[in-house]
């Protein structure tokens, strides 16, 4: 999977491409928290436009990073989920914590 | 029985992509749904998944992934020879993970649940474990319900 990063403001922009198992799952997670954990940026937009895929390991990396930023009061967004995986994050209860906007610039101006 | 396949593979995380890949390709024989693929491709995962991180933890094993086409249902039965599970409830319940040190979220088989039409995990310590899924590949609900009797 293809992650691509951007710190626009006070939010980390982070683009998936590709599909989002447990294969891609570490190496993602250690990219978003290396980056989180310089500081910079507080809150975590991740633009799923490009994510063909993605089951629980997705859900359990972007969980450890929502309980992350949460101790430093951020906030996660997603945007632009394709249905196989908005039907994943709605059946893992992820809906109820993480709220999904329409594109990118909405999540930033949201959060 | 209408159709048949036996993959066996190496428990390596690689393999997952191929595993989804292959059953989708097996079961598009019943001509299904967008949706209907993509949910039998996720189940996939999920399955094949738990054999890797639970069934042989460090060690790598085989897999073995069957499928079987009957009418207007899939069977899918995805075999380990690993650890097994100690207490399947446990291992059902949504959230519960044996590995929370590995971010697992704990909804691998919720999710195979929601995503398919039946679940059956038959497992022995020290032996391995037997995930077994069905998918009723279907147009019209009363199909369904015909073919689940």
């Amino acid at each position: 999977m293809n992650v691509e990063m951007e710190t626009r403001g006070n939010n980390l922009m982070v683009r998936l491409k590709g599909e989002l198992d447990h294969h891609a799952a570490e190496s993602f997670r250690s990219r978003i928290q290396k980056e989180l954990e310089k500081g910079r940026a507080r809150n975590l937009v991740l633009n799923m436009s490009g994510l063909s895929f993605m089951d629980s390991s997705g859900i359990g990396v972007i969980l450890g990073r929502y309980n992350f930023i949460k101790k430093t009061g951020g906030k996660i967004a997603v945007c632009n989920l394709k249905p196989q995986v908005r039907k994943v994050f709605h059946t893992a209860g992820l809906s109820s914590i993480i709220k999904e906007y329409g594109s990118e610039e909405e999540a930033a101006e949201k959060l | 029985m209408d159709n048949y396949m036996k993959l066996e593979i190496p428990s390596k995380s690689k393999n997952e992509s191929f595993a989804r890949v292959v059953v989708a390709a097996f079961a598009s024989q019943l001509d299904p749904t967008m949706e209907e693929i993509s949910d039998i491709k996720t189940a996939v995962s999920e399955a094949v998944t738990n054999s890797i991180i639970h069934g042989y933890i460090n060690d790598t094993g085989i897999i073995v992934i069957e499928a079987r086409l009957i009418y207007n249902k899939l069977e899918i039965e995805i075999i380990d020879y690993g650890t097994g599970i100690e207490d399947i409830e446990k291992a059902r319940e949504p959230l519960y993970t044996s590995k929370p040190e590995l971010e697992r979220s704990g909804m691998g088989f919720t999710i195979i649940e929601k995503f398919m039409d039946q679940l059956d995990i038959q497992s022995e310590i020290g032996k391995g474990t037997v995930i077994k899924m069905v998918k009723i590949i279907q147009k019209n609900s009363t199909d369904k319900k015909e073919a689940l009797s």
